[in-house]
């Protein structure tokens, strides 16, 4: 039995629930994990597996602001950012000091590597892309991406390889030969499965993704939801809120649901409304969901670029959040046809355990 | 001195100094554009906004080429 540490990065939930798959997987085959990390990813981590050792490893704070200045905002940022990272790889060293560890899974956290314990890093962007004028910052970030990737023995890449099958596009293909030697294209890894049920829930609002902007368009659905038709269900994704679920009309505001019941929940659903956040859009692909709206998350180039990317393949649709209007938007929502039919999870991650984890653990 | 550190900082180096580069660019051109205007050389500002011009649809071309041939 080998000893795993698992560490995502608490910048919204997506790191930390498309590592439950992989933690799943881990205990299933009679490892011992042990999860470090921080806030709300701490927190769904910790309510998914209640009889794994835990660590508070805390991370850097989120550079995105509650306008459209995400990229001076991180641009300034940038120092802190680093500096934390060096004390991220430094408390890492003094966590890893105190156990035994076999592995070091590092999801989107670039001080936890170690040159003791072989690590492996879990990231679907191999490439940050930035709007057009800002082409000199992103070939300093190819050099900084390899860099930084050189410090890890393998990547995990939760995507198809780059085709006509891949979820994140140019964000996912490897640039350097660094990142081409280590890449592992796992396929999609989702929290979520497909089960039989009836759809009988018109729409399913998941909020998610880094405050402020999370609860700027809580705020904004809410006000737009009693104009619709049909009932629905908004997940406010915040497990740090306490609160029972308030209905008004026909719809039911929930602060926080376990996964099982957010898998009923997006199986029940006919039509989802959602930021194009990178877990998110494998959960939908897992599910198969054809109808789906795509609200990005203002300034955070990444979302954006996923939103232009489904628009132009006529996958989704996608609308920003400031000219958000439910009842123009998702009629046209109904008119894409969802991503097209993919390996599912759990071939995804049987392949990625045999092929790549079981290397390092047995 | 940790690898992390020294890459780190040079990246950054490189990265800040490219700001301060581009700041005192802009600050040197609007001063000779203004110092031109002040002493009557219309043509002399009128090369200066011209030169700014194509530098600027030079910077935009590479980026789209960077863009097209998918470097980035």
């Amino acid at each position: 039995m080998a000893h795993v540490l698992v560490s995502p990065l608490n910048w919204g939930l997506g790191h930390a629930t498309r590592d439950i798959p992989i933690l799943r997987s881990l205990l299933a085959h009679g490892h011992e994990v042990t999860i470090a990390a921080y806030g709300s990813a701490l927190s769904v981590l910790r309510q998914e597996f209640p009889d794994c050792r835990w660590i508070e490893y805390p991370d850097y704070p989120i550079p995105f602001g509650s306008g459209h200045l995400f990229i001076p905002k991180f641009c300034a940022t940038l120092p802190f950012l680093f500096q934390a990272t060096v004390r991220e790889h430094a408390t890492l060293e003094a966590i890893l000091a105190k156990d035994r560890y076999d592995l070091v899974i590092s999801d989107n956290r670039l001080g936890v590597y170690s040159s003791e314990v072989p690590s492996i890093f879990v990231s679907h962007q191999l490439h940050y892309h930035l709007p057009l004028l800002y082409w000199p910052v992103e070939c300093l970030a190819i050099l900084v991406n390899q860099n930084l990737h050189e410090r890890y023995d393998r990547i995990i890449v939760p995507d198809n390889s780059p085709g006509p099958l891949s979820l994140a596009g140019k964000l996912s293909k490897p640039q350097t030969d660094v990142a081409r030697e280590r890449v592992f294209f796992s396929g999609i890894l989702a929290g979520t499965r497909q089960i039989a049920c009836t759809q009988d829930l018109d729409y399913l609002v998941v909020l998610s993704g880094p405050e402020p902007q999370r609860t700027v368009l809580e705020h904004l659905i809410s006000q737009q939801v009693g104009r619709l038709d049909g009932h629905g269900v908004i997940l406010q994704g915040n497990p740090q809120k306490t609160g029972k679920a308030v209905t008004e009309g026909n719809w039911t505001s929930i602060p926080y649901v376990p996964t099982e019941v957010k898998i009923e929940l997006m199986n029940r659903a006919q039509c989802v409304i959602c930021r194009s956040g990178y877990t998110t859009m494998m959960e939908l692909a897992e599910l198969g969901k054809g109808r789906a709206l795509l609200i990005p998350t203002p300034g955070q180039t990444e979302q954006e670029y996923l939103s232009e990317y489904y628009e132009e393949n006529g996958w989704y649709h996608s609308c920003d959040q400031a000219d958000l209007d439910l009842a123009e938007d998702l009629p046209l929502a109904s008119r894409y046809r969802g991503f097209p039919a993919m390996p599912k999870t759990a071939d995804n991650i049987h392949r990625l355990y045999e092929e790549l984890l079981a290397g390092y653990l047995e | 001195m940790d690898d992390l550190v020294i890459s780190g900082t040079v990246a950054l180096a490189i990265f800040y100094a490219g700001l301060v580069l581009i700041v005192y660019g802009i600050f040197l051109l609007v001063s000779l554009i203004v110092q031109a205007f002040l002493a009557g050389n219309y043509l002399f500002a009128g090369a200066i906004v011209t030169g700014i011009f194509v530098a600027v649809r030079a910077y935009v071309a590479i980026g789209l080429w960077l863009r097209k041939s998918g470097i980035t």
